[in-house]
């Protein structure tokens, strides 16, 4: 009963979605904590995924990169199954990943940053590198500091500039807002937009759920380490059960919660 | 209950001192106390390397030997957070390979030519790839069958360098099985010294020997370490390497093949290693099993000087090593030369843990 | 008096003798490595430390006839009136004087170092092992230097005859070796030696619970030098003479490392069985014929012990019987 979900209606004819988890079960050694958790991202959407700690949402985006093991369920790119590739191959594929924390080399420069996103690839990367700094002028600026040396804002955005170097067509976030001042989580996310728009597939994990939730298409809430509820974004923030339990809202109260 | 041992360590502490002294002297007097003791230490300090002109040049030379394994060391050490206690021991397999070269690979008669000004021949430039390539292929070996072994088991560092404990140990033991533990020399032609005199300040005549060999040693220290540079900096392959040293997670998951950068760490950890046993053999005219051990308390001294995981710092930290080593010779016995740098650890620990350049890495 | 075995038995004897002394430094080391997992590769400094603190505090001044020149050692005994209270009575004071030297020195460095990466303390104790010799082999007036110090008086000298002594003294070695084990053993299982072992697999949560994790490592660290240093001083009663070249990395160090890493790191019965089994490997394979007795071959092979098991059997012989939490 695969269903296709996008902004775009896709129609009779079958066009596999761009990302699509089915049956997921994943976690570390012994410890199970994915235990069956099924999504799918249309092409060109933008999909967050929020719930309480140890819920999986990290472990889901883990496990497609290798760095969870999978014992059940299957992972497909485009309609191809990638359940188990590697990193190398995975990136050839057009998969990119930020990881929350840790997410750039700290004395590369920011420019071998970059380049080191695009390791997997051959031939020519100027033009890439040179579309990059386009979309982080910022980073620009420091092209040829210390990576360590940025500000946490920037130290993202070059999480971005490295991943997309390679140019995804599917982009995991976990969590680029971790850790950020307010103001700079909403610019964060909306840089993510962009990019989105600029037509990235985007499956976002996000603490932020609010804020997240207002630059996404859709949502899956998880819990215990399965589906809870599925819905757009919108739904979700206006459904009152969903925004008391796990968005922190409590009547008009706006907050952003900490789930 | 005991707290003999926070006491020791709080006046061992930098802040603590700070505090203490301030609370009796002041910000003022603390700040005068600083300067004048920097200028104490800087003061003496130039006045040794001055006055010990001869040892303060023999010392820089010394150094760059150190270097050549020191930078070898700290690159195994920063890229699989490994302290190699073998390291000593696979320069010591290097020169014994080029000393195989000279007696049993080369004609005989080829090894008395020398070259130029240096005691050695040609020869020297047939046995240096050798023992390079060899000891490179040697490290790659027991990486795959010790410690990639162990880093799939996803072993402490501690028993990592307790495996390299005991590589250390068999390796030194099947080198004095083949080759025993007498002395062993590589061929060599008696030659003069390089001697200078010079006038310091025309108060005294300074006298610098300098064995020429120990130029040409330096020399090839030099642009060895600077060629890792660059194959660091400059080439794909390189900056992945320090991408994995930096951050092994995220270097896998953006595709970089991490078991091809450590094999390439001991590519180059081995053959540097090799070539910095070779050289020193041929700087000190003679070869013992034993040196290999006994050279690494100065290259963990340079490694510590250096900050850890810094082959750049390594090198800084090595031609100090040894030019300290060398001056304390002015004043103490030269069989001291391993306390001197065992205080030089210590003290370096006190006063800059994260190197000389304080680079600190989270 | 037993005939054509009489060779044997004494080579028994002496075997057991210096097993017996492995095994107390052997439990020393399992304090380092085995519960606190402190990297100490300069196990020959403690070892030396109580063996040159043990001969100086019972040695008489030096006879100038014997080009004898350690004329600050050799007076420390009589200065400190060992004659007075006779040397039977000495013999313990020594062996703890021994062991507060190792604790000091052992308190000293660590204070430095064990607050900084683990890793290094393993290059601080890799410097301390190469200074404490050169301390002995440069200082004359210390304790004759290269010569080393001679004629060590022993405890029960004179009972039997001299060839027979190790019979006299391997009671005694076996009963400190006793006490170091129940004392250590002890302490493994008390609150103290919880925190010690909570240190080892996790040093954050101890530091959460609020314990000083840095004190408790130091204290570990003193207390295993303090029995190396009990071994080093019954070592040099049991050779009768000691000089630096004794205490050279391969029979102060690296042996006792194959020795705990064979029998079983983490436990005290381990280490103790470590020490038995590969002195006899090592005491008896200089029988062997042929390249078999091979010195520098027995050298490769203490380093083999010590990769090959640490790949195939990890735990060693006796592995460590981990308590549930």
């Amino acid at each position: 009963m695969r269903v296709a979900v996008g902004e775009n209606e896709v129609g009779e004819n079958e066009v596999a979605p761009a990302l699509e988890i089915a049956d997921l079960e994943a976690g570390y050694g012994p410890t199970l904590i994915a235990r069956g958790i099924s999504m799918v991202v249309g092409k060109g959407e933008m999909v967050t995924i929020i719930g309480p700690n140890g819920s999986g949402k990290s472990t889901t985006i883990k496990a497609i990169f290798g760095l969870a093991d999978v014992t059940g369920g299957s992972i497909r790119l485009h309609g191809e199954d990638i359940t188990g590739e590697r990193a190398d191959r995975l990136i050839a594929m057009g998969i990119g990943y930020v990881p929350q924390a840790g997410n750039i080399f700290p004395t590369l420069s920011v420019r071998e940053n970059v380049e080191m996103g695009a390791f997997t690839l051959h031939g020519d990367l100027d033009a890439r590198i040179e579309k990059v700094q386009d979309l982080f002028p910022l980073l620009r600026e420091r092209w040829k500091g210390n990576a360590g040396n940025l500000s946490g804002g920037q130290r993202q955005m070059l999480a971005l500039a490295r991943a997309l170097v390679a140019e995804p067509s599917v982009l995991l976030l976990d969590e680029p807002t971790a850790g950020l001042a307010p103001q700079i989580v909403d610019q964060v996310l909306a840089q993510i937009r962009e990019i989105n728009r600029s037509g990235v597939s985007i499956l976002l994990v996000e603490q932020n759920a609010i804020k997240a939730l207002r630059h996404s298409d859709r949502a899956y809430v998880l819990a215990r380490g399965r589906n809870f509820v599925e819905d757009t974004a919108d739904g979700l923030l206006s459904n009152p059960d969903i925004g008391r339990v796990f968005l922190g809202l409590s009547g008009a109260d706006e907050e952003e919660s900490d789930v | 209950m005991f707290n003999v041992g926070d006491r020791l360590s709080t006046i061992f502490n930098r802040n603590a001192i700070r505090d203490a002294v301030i609370s009796v002297v002041g910000e003022r007097g603390l700040m005068a106390i600083e300067r004048s003791t920097l200028i104490a230490v800087g003061g003496f300090a130039i006045w040794a390397l001055v006055t010990q002109l001869d040892l303060t040049v023999n010392g820089l030379l010394v150094g760059s030997v150190y270097a050549l394994g020191a930078v070898g060391l700290s690159l195994v050490y920063g890229n699989l957070h490994l302290p190699n206690i073998a390291h000593g021991d696979y320069m010591t397999l290097g020169a014994f390979i080029a000393l195989f070269v000279f007696g049993s690979l080369v004609p005989e008669a080829w090894n008395d030519n020398s070259v130029g000004p240096f005691t050695f021949s040609y020869t020297l430039f047939i046995a240096l790839p050798i023992g390079v390539l060899f000891v490179a292929v040697f490290a790659v070996i027991v990486d795959q069958l010790v410690y990639r072994t162990m880093r799939r088991r996803g072993a402490l560092p501690g028993v990592m360098a307790l495996a390299s404990l005991g590589v250390a140990i068999a390796l030194r033991g099947f080198i004095q099985y083949i080759w025993g533990t007498e002395v062993e020399h590589f061929p060599r032609e008696s030659k003069q010294f390089f001697i200078w005199t010079v006038d310091l300040l025309h108060l005294q005549d300074v006298i610098v020997r300098v064995p020429p060999d120990m130029i040409f040693v330096a020399v090839a220290a030099i642009v060895l370490t600077f060629a890792t540079y660059l194959f660091l900096n400059m080439t794909k392959w390189g900056k992945a390497m320090r991408a994995a040293a930096d951050n092994e997670d995220l270097a896998r998951v953006t595709g970089i093949d991490v078991e091809r950068t450590n094999l390439l760490t001991w590519v180059i950890g081995g053959g540097m290693a090799a070539a910095a046993g070779i050289l020193f053999a041929a700087g000190q005219g003679q070869l013992l099993t034993i040196s290999g051990w006994k050279i690494l308390i100065p290259l963990f001294a340079a490694v510590v000087a250096g900050g850890i995981g810094n082959p750049y710092g390594a090198f800084a930290g090595a031609i100090f090593v040894g030019v300290i080593g060398e001056v304390s010779t002015a004043w103490l016995d030269p069989s001291y030369k391993p306390a001197v740098f065992f205080a030089a650890i210590i003290v370096l620990l006190l006063v800059r843990p994260n190197g000389l350049f304080g680079q600190s890495r989270s | 008096m037993f005939g054509e075995f009489e060779g044997l038995i004494l080579h028994i004897g002496s075997f057991l003798v210096i097993a017996g002394i492995y095994a107390i430094i052997n439990v020393g080391l399992n304090v380092h490595y085995g519960h606190t997992g402190l990297f100490n590769i300069g196990i020959a400094a403690f070892f030396a430390l109580g063996a040159y603190t043990a001969s100086i505090l019972v040695m008489p001044p030096p006879d100038p006839n014997l080009y004898q020149r350690y004329e600050w050692g050799g007076n420390l005994a009589f200065t400190l009136g060992s004659e007075r209270i006779g040397f039977d009575l000495w013999f313990p004071l020594v062996l703890i004087a021994a062991a507060a030297v190792c604790a000091a020195v052992a308190y000293l460095v660590g204070s430095i170092t064990i607050r900084l990466r683990g890793d290094y303390l393993a290059i601080t104790t890799l410097g301390l092992g190469e200074a404490v010799r050169l301390l002995f082999t440069n200082e004359g007036w210390l304790a004759d230097g290269t010569r080393g110090l001679n004629g060590i008086p022993r405890v029960l000298d004179g009972v039997v005859d001299p060839q027979w002594y190790d019979f006299v003294f391997l009671p005694l070695v076996l009963i400190v070796l006793l006490i170091v084990y129940f004392v250590s053993q002890r302490l493994a299982g008390s609150p103290w030696g919880r925190v010690i072992l909570a240190i080892r697999e996790n040093e954050d949560t101890v530091e959460m619970v609020g314990k000083n994790a840095f004190q408790f490592k130091l204290q570990a660290f003193a207390y295993g030098a303090a029995l190396m240093g009990i071994g080093g001083a019954l070592y040099a009663f049991a050779k009768h003479s000691i000089t630096p070249a004794a205490f050279e990395p391969f029979f102060a160090t690296f042996i006792i490392w194959a020795m705990l890493i064979l029998g079983g790191s983490g436990n005290h019965r381990g280490a103790i069985l470590g020490a038995f089994v590969l002195w006899a490997v090592i005491s008896s394979s200089q029988f062997l014929p042929g390249f078999l007795g091979d010195p520098n071959l027995r050298l490769a092979v203490i380093g083999l012990i010590i990769v090959v098991v640490l790949l195939i059997r990890p735990a060693g012989i006796i592995p460590e019987t981990r308590t549930r939490t």
